[in-house]
């Protein structure tokens, strides 16, 4: 096993270069709403063209909500070993929510707490360490 | 469209039942709401299932023909429907617009389950869609349901102040209303004391303040009214029925989705709230006019957000109507007198029907130990996966 090796757990959505890690979506040319993951139209009503391209998402957001996940949930969710872990909805620019785990301390977590994209190993995997996109707090938060 | 009238409803206790088939719980439900309403199985001219994922239906959810298959084969019509949670309330409004329509006098629905244990999983043999939020939520969050609802009622907290002691005191008040219904569940009163001491599942929401799964079966026919003045007791007519899918932008983060897109001014789980306006519409009627309302409590988040969310309070608001008792029987507002979801635990597509069905009794005046006293106007509302609302207003 080589460990230095990083698998997304779905690579379609969740990329890695030297700018970091990017969630892969999709925004809309005519309306300009941005969706994750990738749509194969864009949803509002209003919006009459529904051109759909590829979008990067990721970089700062603010914490929405959070919960603390207590039981563990059924095997498609491979985090081993298993600890409780949070999980927060996260407001990116460009008005998309997304959710993902909060990799905080669960006494710092509250809403509105700035955070920003990142990885986290849920296994390692025969191929590599096996990662999923996680949100941690943004030290470079302006306060 | 001429007026419709529920002539009988009937019910299978909830629980878990290993040793009943899902169509030996169907049975017994549309037998009993046959008895009530005086009709045997030929008087009915069709029926209308919801139909679900777990169990039966021969593979197609064709719950409704397998009913007939079983049970009597006399050629009527079968339609069977899909809307997850909200089934109930999609074959209810199906079967009105056929007996509103003319074209039948007498029309059953029916929704019968037996639930799987635990979470509730990923439909058998899914593949594995990157653009599958459902997919997504399990693969790269392992987002269990209560998640999603204890990410609602985090979010509740922050910004009115609910308390945890305000949640679990909400999930007391269903245990306190389930205690008179024989067919709940979970019968036996709680205490805020013995909520909070139950385990922690997703914070701030404990097991006690969320809804288990259970098997049950429900059943409501409806007919003109001619049929109903023979089958004698009050009148009850269906003053409105209605669904609705979402709104674009609505906030809400639904079970599944891993993305969504909040935009300002759009109400929350607009799916809901549209069905109840438009029910509202139809039975010429506003929130001030109701009775009770039975809402779907998946959590006791729920018991406290949805009154809000519809109309009948101020965000806030519900916190102080429940410590006041507005929210009990023989309060300003009773939620629940059947003890909702956090007694019954959820038998999914009869959810929305067992509502009805106490909308009923609670309009005949049999709901015994919960009776509304006087309760002339009474309202449902079900939500179900895919963005689907239901809502029902009873009158007498
Ligand atoms: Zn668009």
């Amino acid at each position: 096993m080589d460990s230095t090796i990083l698998r997304p757990v779905v690579d379609e959505i969740l990329q890695l270069d030297e700018g970091g890690a990017h969630l892969l979506g999709s925004a809309c040319q005519d309306c300009g709403t941005l969706y994750f993951p990738p749509v194969l139209s864009c949803r509002n009503p209003d919006c009459a063209g529904k051109t759909i391209v590829p979008s990067q998402l990721g970089g700062a957001g603010v914490l929405f909500s959070f919960t603390i996940q207590r039981y563990r949930p059924p095997a498609l969710f491979a985090l081993d070993p298993w600890e409780a872990y949070a999980i927060g909805s996260v407001d990116l620019a460009g008005g998309v929510r997304v959710l993902g785990i909060i990799q905080a301390p669960f006494d710092h977590l509250r809403p509105g707490l700035a955070v920003r994209l990142s990885t986290s190993v849920l296994n390692d995997g025969d191929e590599g360490a096996v990662i999923t996109h996680v949100f941690v707090p943004d030290e470079d938060a302006p306060v | 469209m001429r007026p419709v009238y529920v002539l009988g409803v009937g019910a299978h206790p909830w629980g878990k039942w290993p040793d009943t088939p899902q169509v030996g719980l169907a049975i017994h439900a549309m037998k009993a709401a046959l008895a009530e309403a005086n009709l045997g199985w030929r008087d009915l001219q069709g029926l209308v299932a919801a139909s679900s994922r777990f169990e039966g239906g021969m593979g197609w959810g064709l719950h409704a023909n397998e009913l007939a298959q079983a049970v009597s084969e006399h050629g009527m019509a079968c339609v069977n429907v899909g809307g997850a949670c909200a089934a109930g309330a999609v074959a209810f409004h199906t079967a009105h617009m056929m007996v509103a329509s003319g074209q039948y006098d007498t029309v059953a629905t029916l929704g019968a389950e037996r639930m799987p244990k635990g979470f509730i999983p990923r439909p058998p043999g899914a593949a594995d869609d990157p653009t599958d939020h459902d997919f997504l939520r399990w693969k790269t969050i392992g987002a269990t349901n209560p998640a999603y609802w204890a990410m609602e009622a985090r979010r509740r907290m922050h910004e009115v102040g609910t308390t945890e002691e305000t949640f679990a005191a909400a999930s007391v008040l269903m245990r306190r209303h389930g205690a008179h219904n024989p067919y709940a569940r979970f019968r036996t009163p709680s205490s805020v004391d013995e909520v909070m001491a139950s385990p922690m599942v997703s914070d701030p929401l404990r097991l006690l303040e969320i809804c288990a799964v259970s098997d049950g079966a429900a059943s409501v026919i409806l007919g003109s009214e001619a049929q109903a003045r023979q089958t004698g007791g009050p009148l009850i007519q269906v003053a409105g029925s209605a669904i609705a899918t979402g709104q674009f932008g609505d906030p809400a983060t639904r079970i599944p989705m891993v993305g969504s897109t909040p935009r300002p001014g759009v109400a929350h789980t607009s799916e809901v709230v549209g069905a109840v306006q438009k029910a509202w519409k139809a039975a010429s009627i506003g929130p001030e006019d109701v009775d009770l309302l039975e809402l779907a409590d998946n959590t006791a988040w729920h018991v406290l957000a949805w009154p809000e969310m519809l109309g009948f309070f101020e965000p806030g608001e519900s916190d102080r109507r429940l410590a006041a008792g507005d929210l009990q029987v023989g309060g300003r507002l009773p939620i629940n007198p059947s003890g909702g979801f956090l007694s019954f635990g959820e038998a999914t597509t009869a959810q929305a029907l067992v509502q009805i069905c106490e909308l009923f009794w609670q309009l005949r005046g049999q709901a015994g130990g919960r009776q509304v006293e006087n309760a002339r106007i009474a309202m449902s509302a079900v939500l179900g996966l895919g963005a689907n609302g239901g809502s029902v207003v009873l009158k007498r």
